[in-house]
Parts: structure tokens; sequence; C-alpha cells
């Protein structure tokens, strides 16, 4: 009765302490496509995922290498990623058969095993060979072509070069092209419908059809296309105000400055005499105006 | 500021009608590659010199042509030029056209009965298909003319899933095979 008791106790035992000792790979799963239909070239993926503890690490030489497997079955890409957190590891393994049966085929893609580093000790896990089958694609009978030689699938020809980008390009670059071009124009005063982006441009091309000896007509005409920009007749103790108002004349403030002395002079103190430097004068401040109004300056 | 930004926009303004400029003439040497392209398709040659600042496609049509004139020599020569360069797509085509270049010759060989000048043709003929699958596995035309080729040149197999057989070696360097196809088959 006692002996009894005690083996029952000892198995008792051995079947609790075995629940503290977890297995060290807890899920191992080869996950593959199926089994049939498969053609001379045709690639074959599998995925392998292995649970385990985090204190294990995968042994990367006991991957297969990438290349020739045998004469008939090449590897053509392995990833490996590990999840350092959980422990998981997932193998993917893309095969590619080269394989002509004469007729539906059984292969099969070799085994291999998985090494584990835990501790010094080394945990393997056996993954299976993979069978699977591979059907022709050509007749048995051999077939001729024109020539009186074996017939086959003629030479590739190269698709149509693409255009799509060089069109893209085209119309992306004209597109850009045509709006600075229009801004500059809108800049340059050439669209009728903003009046004051032109008003030194006229006031410009009325100076070039007047003369010297019409000096007082070309500071009238400037007159005009500064009171026109300012919206009301311009003098001279209300320049502070405009340059306030259109600060980007603020550099022709000097110009500015001996036009309207040199006008007061003309126009009310009745100066009669001017000379060929007070026309240039006059031309450089249209000039000096125009650019400021271009945005050139 | 403001001149700069004016200075700003007309350098847009050239730069964008510079590359207007530049994708015309691209678009137009691609649109003049496709005419040769067409050309060499319909089986017309082009000079040899519009070959060297062409598209890589432009020497793949022109080896096609080639080879269908027969002249395996030069189709060759335009092949191996561009056999490493474009796209996978591209570069899956020239070494289809390679290994189609090697089989033809190789059946030429193997009706003429020079076996021993087949048997090279066909392995190289064979690894060409090899790569064009590796770079695009779903290409049918080198599926059926790698099968051609393996049937012309066969690997003696003997698997089985039950028997542990040569085919888990790796290819021989030995001819142990006889090119061509079993006659009097049904």
């Amino acid at each position: 009765m006692k002996s009894r008791l005690a083996i029952l106790l000892f198995c008792a035992l051995s079947i609790g302490c075995s629940g503290f000792s977890p297995r060290p790979i807890s899920r191992f799963e080869l996950q593959t496509p199926r089994p049939f239909g498969y053609l001379i070239g045709d690639e074959i993926r599998h995925r392998v995922v292995v649970e385990t503890g985090t204190d294990m690490s995968l042994n990367l030489n006991s991957v297969p290498k990438q290349g020739e497997v045998n004469r008939w079955l090449n590897l053509n890409r392995v990833k490996i990623e590990t999840d350092a957190e959980t422990g998981d590891t997932v193998i993917d393994l893309v095969y590619q058969v080269f394989y002509a049966p004469n007729e539906v085929k059984m292969l099969s893609v070799p085994g291999f095993s998985l090494q584990f580093n835990q501790a010094g000790k080394t945990v393997e896990q056996a993954v299976p060979a993979w069978s699977f089958s591979l059907s022709p694609i050509k007749e048995l009978a051999v077939r001729k072509d024109e020539g009186g030689l074996n017939y086959m699938r003629p030479d590739a020809l190269p698709m149509a070069l693409p255009t799509q980008n060089q069109r893209l390009g085209l119309y992306a670059s004209l597109t850009l092209a045509l709006f600075t071009a229009g801004y500059l124009a809108y800049l340059y005063g050439y669209f009728p419908v903003w009046p004051k982006r032109r008003i030194f441009k006229r006031a410009a091309g009325e100076l070039s059809r007047l003369s010297e000896r019409e000096l007082e007509r070309g500071l009238a005409v400037i007159h005009h296309a500064l009171n026109t920009l300012n919206g009301r007749p311009l003098f001279k103790h209300k320049l502070s105000d405009f340059y306030q108002a259109h600060p980007e004349y603020q550099r022709a403030a000097e110009s500015m400055e001996w036009f309207f002395n040199f006008s007061n002079q003309v126009l009310f103190a009745g100066r009669q005499s001017f000379d060929g430097q007070d026309w240039r004068k006059l031309n450089d401040l249209c000039r000096l105006c125009r650019d400021i109004e271009c945005g050139r300056l | 500021m403001r001149a700069l930004k004016h200075r700003l926009i007309w350098a847009l303004l050239l730069a964008s009608m510079s590359l207007g400029v530049f994708q015309c003439w691209s678009l137009y040497r691609v649109h003049r590659e496709n005419q040769w392209m067409a050309e060499l398709n319909e089986g017309h040659d082009i000079a040899v010199d519009k070959l060297v600042k062409g598209a890589p496609e432009v020497r793949l049509a022109r080896a096609a042509y080639l080879r269908q004139k027969q002249r395996y020599d030069e189709a060759l020569d335009t092949l191996s030029v561009i056999v490493g360069l474009g796209d996978a797509r591209l570069q899956s085509k020239s070494r289809y056209n390679l290994g189609n270049l090697y089989l033809t010759q190789a059946m030429v060989e193997v009706e003429a009965g020079r076996i021993n000048q087949a048997m090279p043709l066909l392995t190289l003929a064979k690894q060409a298909y090899r790569q064009a699958l590796a770079l695009d596995s779903g290409f049918w035309d080198a599926k059926y003319n790698l099968e051609l080729a393996m049937r012309l040149l066969p690997e003696f197999d003997r698997v089985s899933p039950t028997e542990p057989d040569d085919d888990a070696a790796k290819p021989s360097q030995l001819w142990t095979t006889v090119p061509g196809f079993p006659r009097g088959l049904p």
C-alpha cells in the first residue's frame, strides 16, 4: 500500500513539475500553396512560422541559402523576419522549379532542419519535404515549323517605348511657362483689363512721341501718370502719403523731388530756359517709374 | 527684393521653356525609336549608327530581325550588348531571345547530325531561358521553349518521392545525354 502511494506521489510530482518547463518551440507551421498544377518555371512560395521563447535565436546557417537547391529546383528568395519581443520567426522561401516532365509528375521540395540556439544548447525543428505535381506544357509529338525545325515560340519583340512621362513633362512645363508668361505680361502691363499696370508704359509711349521743345507737355504727361496712380492729383507736399500708399516708388524719391521742383518752376514760376539735360531727367524718371511698375526694381 | 522676385520669375519662365524644349526633343526621340522598331519588326533593316544612341529596345528589335535573317553572329553580338540593360522585363526578353538564338542554332546542328556542336548550344539556351524565367516567372514563351530545349537535351531523372535519387545532386558537367526528340512516338 505504501509503495503504491509512493509511486502515485512520484507520478503526480513528475506531471506537476513538467508543467514548469515550457516547450522551447511553442508553435511550428509550414504554410504551403496548392500541391498540384505547376508548370516549368513556376514559383512556389513557402512560409515557415515558428514561435519560440525570446531567449532563443535562429541559427541563420540552418536556413537554406539562395541559389540552386538541386538540378531542377532553385531557391530564388529567402526572407527572414524575427520579432524580438514575441520571439516569432517567419521565413519566406520562394522556390522556382525547372523540370520538364513528359507527363504529370510528382516532385518534392526537400525538407531541412532549422536550428535555434538557447543558452548554449541547440534546439532543432524539422521542416518536412513538400510534394507537389508538375505538368508538361508541350505535347509529346514532334511539331515542325515551315523551316522543318522543331516548332518553338518566336522571339519576344520589345513593346513600343512609352511616351507618357515625356508628354506629362511637356504639359507640365508648358503650363508652367504659360502661367509665368501670363504673370510677366500682367506685370509689364500687356493686359488692357488692368490699366493700373500700364500707367507709365503709356506715359513712356507718349513721351517718346514728344520732342524736347514740348517739355511742358512732357511734364503734364508725367503729372497725369502720377495722378492716375495716386487716384487723385498728387502734389509735392503729399508725396509722403504717396510713398506710404506706394512704398515701391520710394526708390524714385530723388527724381520725384526734382520733378516737382522743376515742374513748379516751369508751370508756376514761368521758367523758360530748359536744356536737353532736363528732358533726359524727365525721361529717366518715366523709365524709373516704369521699371518700378513692372517690378524690375 | 522685388527685383530678385522679378528675376526669379524670368528664370522660372526660362527654365520651364527649356524643360518644354527638352521634353519635346525626348518625345521626338522616343517616336523616332518606335518608328525604327516598327521598321525592324516589318523586316526592314536600319542603319547601325542609329543603334549607338538608341534605347536597348531598338537593339532587341534588331537582334530579332537578325535572327529572322539567320545572321546569328550579329544577333548574338547585339544581344550581348543589352543583356544586362533595362528593367527586369526587358532583361527577361533579351535573355529569352538569347535562348532562342542558341536553340535555333542547336536545332540546325541537330538536324545536320552535328551532335557535339548542338550540346553546348542547348545548354546555353537552357541557361538563358532559366535566367529569363527567374526574372519573370510568368513568361509563357520562355517556359515553352525551355521545355523544348530540355526535351532536346534531356536531363535524365529518376525522381520519385520514395527513392532518393540523383536529382538531388547538382548537375554534372559531363555530357551524358544525346540531344534530339525520340522518334516513333504516337
